[in-house]
């Protein structure tokens, strides 16, 4: 028997008798009445739980109501015989079904299996998960992205983090690094601070932190970020670079079900960079040496190796083909790597008590040989229902993670990175000699002196194990069904333990052995007191929320570390007899008081008001400032529930949202108000004997950083929910921003801390969501975002002196860390070009010559050009800030087949490249990129115009600062393609599943880009001061994975 | 349930009634300047922190006193700085510039601190006063007398100043820097600083000290009779050269020895107390030579290389020629061995290192034979030619030449100015003197010098700080 239904193209499978049913039932046959059993299922074959099943039988005005268990089973019995009846069913997230047309037979089952399809991706029901409280989505009046984990579950994170990447509009994720374990660089709606931080506050569960690297993706029930003020405000002085709520999976009544998730697969470097072979890499050294003899004037009619600046005989011997070794380092270092993640999961439960339970671990090795991370977690959430009015919630979360790390970036030589030194290595020097020991790359005449970095990763050991117990405690008390009291206690434990080896070695230049240890233990707890009251009069509804919390942490670390070990054999500190050589150890703790209050009011799901304040004392802050107070206020008004628009047939909803609100930063320290001791030592007598100076000059009037922020919004949707648009325009200004104001040096330091910068932020979000077509069979649909923020600096310290951060400046006007250098204008091609100038230092020894890079003169101590390029001609050379960025995921679904594939992007932004500056500025001493292959030979053979000649003692300023570093920034990266399968229920319940999937995950298999190195998406460090520089940053991975989903 | 509400009202109230002191949360892992500066232990250890910038200050002494100068280069030419330093082409920007500013006026503030505090501190608990006033008076002295040779006018600061303050400090005259402070403190140093010191004490200046620099410091402004009474006052503190010209570089001997007034203490140990000198100053080519030969570990950067032309002014019987200006090593089985590129190296800073930048080796500040020269310098300028003879004769002596004979004074005073090349090569002598007598133009104008150029530029990233031409402007020439 089979069914075609109704509304919106869903196929409903009635399957008629399931002997498995029959089974499990004892039927009175005599009854004129019968049984009504059925499973709901979702687009992918999973059963739906908290699903509402309501049967009708018009005639007679019979009705009955049930939902659905844990294993998405509902049952009516003693169900009167006859008909028609209809069922009609409904769940949070789901388009609502009706089927109808069924007659029951006395004494005989009748067994319904429901697929109920997804509504679109912000269903107006679908629930928000906003501070301290919860909304719908159609009741939101500030902007808020959520991200269900059905989205991100098949992608094989291992932190929840990286399943945010490319899909919610406003939130910029960054792959920074490919390191196992490593988290991505995450900015909501640009940066508004300069150096107090400028990553999200998390809240898990109702307890804010800053570490989620423990959280077992698997676990996650919801993530929504809060991004206008008008909804972080109520996390006060935490609240402006953006909020992450993440809840975790509750348990829901009904049979238990025990879930297994697993994949295993495989992951490769994603891209590597093209670098120069040993010829390519010989002739530029050759060609080098050849112009750094004809600069000082010497005779270079001879055999190379007879100039007077000599060329090794390595070098001819790869020139002349007696050496023909060409093996690239990145390929020793580099390895396949496998992936996997075993995870068992159970819940059910029953209206007094549910659970939910899950053990998790996972493996994922580093594509860096001898790099890797693991996982074990276990969570039990508890929820129970201790009287009427009375409910507690526990969550237990202990988790262990351990990182086999490895020191991985690093520009150049000595004792740096694996995939630095391995990037520096001539194709023509192997990684190992002929009889397989490690190459001593020392004291080498062509190269820089560089530790092997295939020793570094194997024969160093760098481990870090994190364990950790999240755990919280709510009790809910209804004083009436409007009031309720809600208590909440919280806490963590972060151990890290961390130690360091490495033997001495020829390879390592017989470096003295050094090991360290190191661990530290924080302790965070919360308690929180809010009263929720809820009450409609009417047409009137009005939530109020006040509450009252405070949190305090409590931090503490040591390091010791040795150089004196005797030998190798031991790596633990125990081998050096107490000869430690360094060892700290410290203390901090931090506190933050608060009050909070919220206002909801909304007339007739028409017009809404949303208002709420927060007050947040810091023993951060200084004596002078102690307390913060943000407000925030949104308005919002659904046009489609107005009478002149409910007619319009194709509206389905619209709405404009406007909001207001003050947030704060507080990550400026934990003691920086205070003038502090630095403790130093000077060699007196032959020993070290202890001194005291002042570190920093005090500050009691250190706050917070604020920001106001105004955020305008329009939600539209057409044609029954299948065209969705949202924009969002917001503008905000970050004032009182901490910096480290360069102050004059003559005072004896060179910076101060103060509450003196400011910058604005504006931006657009849009977001598209399509049903593109919704057949029986075939289903497509598309969500697309694209935003933009334009970032600028408004005042900087006293003076508004620019900033100069390496290669990036912050300066008024600009925004934060523009790179900064010089400008190229191609090379001097000839003599003639050369007289024209402008010269580079004229007059001195590394002044511009033919060949050299040709810089645009801008300036001059006058501020006029003068001819001569110098410190007088850097400017603004590019931006790290992409023009927009943007998301995509589709998602096609056949049968029980699924596919989605999402894809980020970034256009208009530059890199600033740092690995090129040893191999690509002249000097041989280091590999280069091989796209400068087609530099300056001669006059005559000018190569492509814009790479400079080679040369061993590089003039004309090529190894400045200049835009010859910047590559190409903009990319369109696949991140994610996954295939999906889910078994038909009737083949999994025959085998006695409730479910079973299997599915393919293929993580960034596509790139586009002009990049030249190995990730566009580069940032070495989180420093909103120096933003993307790229520094041979360990490679991000493509893996591909193979995944079961099991449910019993 | 009234139980568990009544508890949760309980610690509600609780938490509240202690909010103030619940937010107040002084640093646990170190304390405020206000909680210091009080007791006689405090004041010494505020005292050690002066030293301990000059320390940071002396590692690069080099770059000014040597390779600027026609004695050393940096032949390698890998780096830009350096090279730049060499071919006087230095760009107001580089980083060792601002480094010397705020080192220097760091020692000063830390020093002007200690003054300030101690001024009002009780003698009867600060037992030894008048010797931190001292130490740290001599140590605001040698920072200014460095400044002023490294950057001509400079804001002379003498209190602790605020930010605001040091926006307005203008550039003074040199000349005031000495009258009105250099020489001052330097002469109160003198009078309360002890002869000599024992124990964990060794190392802190000394009236020998005091007096030595005083020396210099009146030299250095022609100011011969002063010198060379001052100086004269030295030779009968029972200072002696050495014998042995190498002993001075021998880091297995203690290096407080009788020629010894005044050095920036190095300590090897992993305690972040050891010098760079070892690994900056030796060549790369001798690669694994550098540990099996000389125990310097953690390789070699061959930053400062002695100039051939240096080593061929040497007198080839002059003892101290292979120490100052190397042209190879022995070898394990004593055979001389030459580098392929780079010609020549200096062995004054070859301490055995443990690891990299952690070497013993101290940088000499004063030495008795400087003051012994020094004051021979001033005698023959004082017409006293015949007496500065038998100092300058001391010195060669002891390093294997033949005694000079009574000349002229102009002849003497040319004899004076090439000794002085030979015994301080390498110690960061040279340029200061080819400045202080005025030839440096002269001798360093093949190497790109212009007339401009005794003084280096004021570090660009101060200028753009105080970005205010009338309190702080570059020196001319440089902008």
């Amino acid at each position: 028997m089979r069914f075609n239904l109704l509304k919106s193209g869903v196929t409903i499978f009635a399957l008629g008798l399931i002997p498995f049913f029959m089974l499990s039932l004892g039927l009175n046959a005599q009854d004129k009445t019968s049984l009504v059993k059925g499973i709901v299922q979702n687009d992918d074959g999973e059963p739906l739980s908290g699903v509402s099943v309501v049967i009708r039988k018009a005639n007679d005005n019979f009705t009955s109501g049930t939902s659905t268990d844990s294993s998405g089973v509902f049952t009516f019995s003693r169900i009167p015989a006859g008909g028609p009846y209809s069922f009609a069913f409904s769940a949070v997230g789901h388009e609502p079904q009706t089927i109808s047309g069924y007659n029951i037979k006395s004494a005989i089952i009748l067994s319904l299996v429901i697929n109920m399809k997804r509504s679109g991706a912000d269903a107006l029901d679908q629930v928000v998960v906003v501070g301290y409280g919860v909304q719908k989505r159609k009741d939101l009046t500030g902007s808020v992205g959520s991200v269900s984990t059905r989205e991100i579950r098949d992608l094989g994170v291992t932190r929840i983090e990286q399943g945010l990447a490319g899909r919610v509009a406003g939130v910029q994720v960054k792959a920074v690094s490919g390191e196992p374990g490593s988290a991505p660089q995450i900015r909501i709606r640009g940066i508004g601070s300069i150096s107090a931080g400028v990553g999200p506050l998390y809240v898990v569960d109702g307890f804010p932190t800053d570490n989620i690297q423990t959280l077992n993706p698997n676990d996650i029930e919801s993530l929504d970020i809060l991004k206008d003020a008008s909804a972080t405000a109520i996390y006060g002085s935490r609240g402006s670079n953006g909020v992450v709520i993440i809840n975790t999976k509750r348990g829901r009544s009904g049979k238990p079900v025990l879930t297994f998730d697993t994949y295993y697969g495989v992951q490769r470097v994603s891209r590597i960079p093209k670098m120069k072979n040993s010829k390519e890499q010989a002739m530029y050294w050759l060609d080098g040496m050849r112009n750094k003899n004809m600069d000082d004037g010497n005779n270079v009619s001879g055999h190379p190796t007879t100039w007077r600046q000599s060329v090794p005989q390595v070098i001819m011997d790869v020139i002349e083909g007696k050496n023909t070794t060409d093996e690239d380092a990145l390929d020793g270092i580099l390895v396949d790597a496998p992936q996997q993640m075993y995870a068992l999961s159970a819940s059910g439960g029953n209206e007094m008590m549910k659970y939910a339970l899950s053990g998790e671990y996972m493996k994922q090795d580093g594509i860096v040989i001898n790099s890797g991370f693991e996982r074990y977690s276990i969570r039990a959430n508890f929820d129970a229902k201790l009287t009427d009015r009375l409910m507690i919630k526990l969550n237990l979360n202990p988790s262990f993670t351990k990182q086999s790390a490895l020191p991985s970036t690093g520009v150049c030589c000595l004792g740096s990175g694996v995939v630095a030194a391995a990037l520096n290595i001539h194709n023509f020097r192997p990684l190992r000699n002929s009889n397989g020991d490690y190459f001593n790359y020392d004291g080498l005449p062509d190269l820089a002196a560089v530790y092997n970095p295939l020793a570094v990763a194997m024969e160093t050991k760098v481990l870090n194990k994190v364990t950790r117990l999240l755990a919280n405690l709510t009790a809910e008390y209804s004083i009436t069904n409007d009031l309720k009291f809600n208590f909440l206690i919280g806490g963590s434990v972060l151990g890290n333990k961390g130690m360091l080896f490495k033997p001495q070695r020829s390879y390592f230049f017989n470096d003295l052995p050094f090991g360290s240890d190191n661990s530290s233990q924080v302790t965070n707890w919360l308690t929180e007191y809010t009263l929720n009251y809820n009450k409609s009069i009417g047409k009137h509804v009005i939530t109020g929320l006040a509450g009252y919390t405070v949190q305090k942490e409590n931090g503490e670390s040591n390091a010791l570390s040795s150089n004196r070990y005797p030998n190798n054999l031991v790596p633990t500190l125990s081998a050096v007899s107490g000869l430690i050589t360094n060892g700290t150890s410290n203390l901090y703790e931090w506190s933050l008081l608060s009050y909070l209050a919220r206002v909801n009011y909304n007339y007739n799901s028409k017009y809404y008001l949303t208002a709420s304040i927060r007050t947040d004392g810091s023993s951060r802050f200084g004596t002078e400032n102690k307390y913060g107070v943000f407000p925030s206020v949104a308005v919002a008004w659904r046009l489609s529930e107005e009478r002149f628009l409910k007619n319009i047939s194709f509206l389905s909803e619209l709405k404009l949202r406007a909001s207001y609100g003050e947030t704060g930063n507080n990550n400026i320290g934990n003691y920086d108000q205070y003038a502090t001791i630095n403790y130093e030592t000077y060699a007196l007598g032959g020993g070290a004997i202890s001194g005291i100076a002042p570190g920093r000059i005090g500050n009691p009037f250190l706050t917070w950083e604020r920001q106001k922020s105004v955020n305008a919004g329009v939600d539209a949707s057409f044609f029954n929910r299948r065209l969705v648009i949202s924009v969002d325009h917001f503008q905000s200004r970050n004032t009182d921003l901490l910096l480290n104001v360069n102050v004059p040096n003559n005072t004896g330091f060179s910076t101060a801390l103060q509450n003196i910068g400011e910058v604005k932020n504006t931006g657009w979000e849009f977001v598209l969501s399509t049903v593109n077509l919704s057949g029986k069979l075939f289903d497509w649909s598309t969500d697309f975002n694209l935003s933009t923020y334009r970032n600028k600096v408004v005042r900087l310290g006293p003076k508004g002196d620019p900033i100069y951060a390496g290669n990036n400046v912050t300066m008024i006007g600009q925004p934060i860390g523009m790179f900064y250098g010089l400008l190229t204008d191609g090379i001097f091609k000839n003599q003639s070009e050369l007289a024209k100038g402008p010269i580079f230092n004229p007059g001195a020894a590394d002044r511009s010559r033919v060949g050299d890079i040709r810089f645009k003169d801008v300036g001059g101590p006058d501020g006029k050009p003068d001819g001569i390029i110098n410190n007088f001609d850097r400017s603004i050379m590019g931006s790290p800030y992409p023009d927009f960025y943007y998301g995509m995921t589709n998602r096609f679904t056949y049968r029980n087949l699924s596919l989605s594939v999402s894809l980020q992007g970034s256009k208009g932004n530059v890199v600033y490249n740092l690995s090129r500056g040893g191999g690509n500025s002249g000097r041989a001493r280091v590999r280069g990129y091989a796209f400068s292959n087609n530099y300056w030979k001669s006059e005559q053979d000018p190569g492509d115009g814009i790479t400079p000649r080679p040369n061993d003692n590089p003039t004309g300023g090529v190894r400045l600062p200049s835009q010859a570093f910047l590559d190409k920034g903009s990319y369109m990266r696949v991140n994610n393609i996954t295939l999906g399968y889910v078994v038909p229920a009737k083949i999994s319940q025959k085998i006695k599943l409730h479910s079973l999937r299997f599915y393919v995950n293929a993580t960034n298999p596509f790139i586009i880009t002009k990049n030249t190195a190995f990730n566009p998406d580069a940032s070495m460090n989180d420093n909103p001061l120096s933003p993307g520089n790229e520094s041979s940053d360990y490679p991000l991975p493509s893996s591909l994975l193979i995944g079961v989903n099991v449910s019993f | 349930m009234k139980k568990i509400l009544s508890a949760t009202i309980a610690t509600c109230i609780l938490t509240i009634s202690c909010k103030k002191e619940f937010i107040e949360l002084p640093p646990i892992s170190t304390v405020s300047v206000e909680a210091v500066y009080k007791t006689d232990k405090d004041f010494q250890d505020a005292v050690v922190s002066v030293y301990s910038t000059l320390r940071n200050q002396y590692q690069d002494f080099w770059i000014y006193g040597d390779l600027r100068s026609d004695d050393s280069w940096h032949a390698l030419g890998n780096d830009a700085f350096l090279v730049s330093v060499n071919t006087f082409s230095m760009n107001s920007s580089a980083a060792l510039l601002i480094n010397t500013w705020r080192n220097y006026y760091s020692v000063i503030n830390r020093a002007n601190l200690i003054l300030s505090k101690i001024e009002r501190a009780d003698a009867a608990e600060v037992t030894n006063k008048n010797r931190h006033i001292a130490e740290a008076k001599f140590l605001r002295a040698i920072a200014y007398f460095d400044l002023v040779r490294i950057f001509g006018d400079v804001p002379m600061i003498t209190s602790p100043i605020s930010i605001q303050d040091g926006y307005k400090k203008n550039r003074e005259k040199t000349d005031k820097i000495y009258n009105d402070l250099i020489i001052p403190d330097l002469l109160e140093a003198e009078s309360n600083l002890p002869v000599k010191y024992t124990g964990a004490d060794v190392g802190r200046v000394t009236k020998g000290a005091a007096r030595a620099l005083l020396g210099r410091v009146y030299l250095t402004r022609k100011d011969f009779i002063k010198a060379e009474a001052k100086l004269q006052e030295v030779t009968t503190m029972g200072y002696a050269i050495l014998k042995n010209y190498n002993d001075l570089f021998d880091y297995s001997k203690d290096e407080h020895h009788s020629e010894y007034i005044f050095d920036i203490e190095y300590e090897e140990g992993g305690l972040g107390l050891g010098s760079g000198f070892s690994n900056k100053f030796l060549p790369k080519s001798a690669g694994s030579a550098a540990d099996l030969y000389y125990g310097v570990k953690g390789g070699a950067g061959e930053q400062n290389t002695p100039t051939l032309a240096f080593f061929d002014a040497f007198d080839p019987a002059d003892l101290r020629r292979d120490v100052t200006v190397a042209k190879g090593y022995l070898d394990n089985n004593g055979v001389f061995r030459g580098f392929i590129q780079i010609a020549t190296f200096t062995k004054k800073y070859l301490a055995r290192t443990p690891a990299i930048n952690d070497s013993k080796a101290n940088w000499k500040v004063i030495r008795y034979a400087d003051v012994l020269l020094m004051y021979a310098e001033a005698l023959n300028e004082n017409g006293k030619t015949s007496q500065a003879i038998p100092y300058l004769n001391q010195i060669r002596t002891r390093v294997g030449l033949p005694e000079h004979t009574v000349t002229s004074k102009d002849e003497v005073r040319e004899q004076i100015y090439r000794e002085r090349r030979f015994e301080l090569g390498m110690e960061g002598v040279r340029w200061f003197d080819l400045v202080r007598t005025g030839r440096a133009l002269s001798v360093m104008q093949p190497f790109g010098m212009k007339p401009h150029m005794t003084v280096f530029p004021i570090p660009l990233i101060e200028l753009q700080i105080i970005n205010d031409p009338a309190v702080l402007a570059q020196n001319p020439g440089y902008d």
